[in-house]
């Protein structure tokens, strides 16, 4: 074994070195990866829901669409898809979070909290107005418009309390989705919320985990 | 030359490599539970305890006993002079490296 004069025959030390940075470096990915929100899983769950949700309940009400989806079926699936992403954002969340402590934790939690008294409020207006006999078509483009416009408004918030960019351009883009699907009306607003948003959502879904994978 | 490149005892051991990584890898001012911390290092109860006394008498860490209801919970996390150590720990290293950034 004779060292060639390009790379030296590295010493204990120099080796231990290595192995000691190579520990290190494996020992926080391991951590990041169990401790730290993987933001690819939730937008994904999210993006899902909006995309295939609210495609079906556009495919249910336009003449357009090139597959039959009765409205029952189309509400049942998008409640559902909904649902689902909560908890798989409410489970992740928690099982990265657990037996840890910090400063950011009041954060999380009225940011949760935000999310359930905002929809809990909007359901209740909404629900409250179809009582008192307001017109079933303005109902139909107030459900989504309004529940896009707090997911929208939300997200800006979010990315305001994390300093996070890439969540307030998201915000700020369903904002634009908003607009653009009011002005398109019913049943098109649907299609637009849901390529847009949906489409929106999984292209940061998917900018997220190759950034993670690559990191 | 020795001198400037001698790599901190406390922290040049595998077990306590490994505590040290851990706890800086967390937020940065977070906390961790005992049993949290012994899942992901995969050490037995007693081997996580010994290793943390050591840092802990170093000055590197924190341990905060406190409770849960009628439960006592122990509380782990790094310290400003910790974190320092551990950041003037990883320089020395990529040194002995030869300045290859990881």
């Amino acid at each position: 074994m004779s060292p060639d004069k390009q790379s030296p025959p590295l010493t204990d030390e120099q080796l231990d070195a290595q192995q000691s940075l190579a520990l290190v470096q494996g020992q926080q990915a391991h951590v990041r990866a169990r401790t730290q929100i993987d933001v690819g899983l939730l937008y994904g769950a999210w993006g899902t829901a909006w995309l295939v949700g609210l495609g079906a309940m556009w495919a249910a009400r336009s003449g357009a669409s090139p597959v039959e989806v009765p409205v029952p079926v189309a509400g049942v699936l998008l409640s559902g898809l909904i649902v689902g992403a909560g908890v798989v954002t409410a489970t992740h969340s928690a099982r990265q979070a657990r037996g840890v402590r910090g400063e950011d934790d009041l954060r999380g939690v009225l940011y949760g909290w935000s999310w359930f008294i905002g929809f809990g409020t909007l359901f209740a207006v909404l629900v409250a107005l179809g009582g008192q006999g307001v017109d079933r078509e303005v109902l139909e483009l107030l459900w989504p418009t309004m529940s896009c416009l707090l997911v929208s408004v939300l997200y800006m918030m979010g990315a305001a309390v994390w300093r996070d960019p890439h969540m307030f351009a998201l915000g700020a883009w369903f904002a634009v989705c908003v607009t653009a699907g009011v002005l398109v009306g019913m049943p098109g607003m649907l299609a637009v919320m849901s390529l847009a948003g949906g489409g929106g959502l999984l292209a940061a879904a998917a900018y997220f985990t190759v950034r993670r994978l690559r990191a | 030359m020795t001198a400037s490149t001698e790599l901190d005892p406390v922290i040049h051991a595998q077990a306590r490599l490994r505590v040290m990584t851990t706890l800086a890898t967390l937020g940065p001012r977070d906390q961790i539970t005992f049993p949290r911390l012994q899942q992901l290092l995969e050490m037995t109860a007693g081997n996580l305890s010994t290793h943390l006394r050591r840092l802990e008498d170093a000055g590197y860490v924190a341990v905060d006993k406190a409770h849960s209801g009628r439960t006592p919970v122990t509380y782990v996390s790094i310290t400003g002079p910790g974190r320092r150590a551990f950041e003037d720990y990883l320089a020395k290293l990529r040194e002995l490296l030869g300045g290859s950034t990881p």
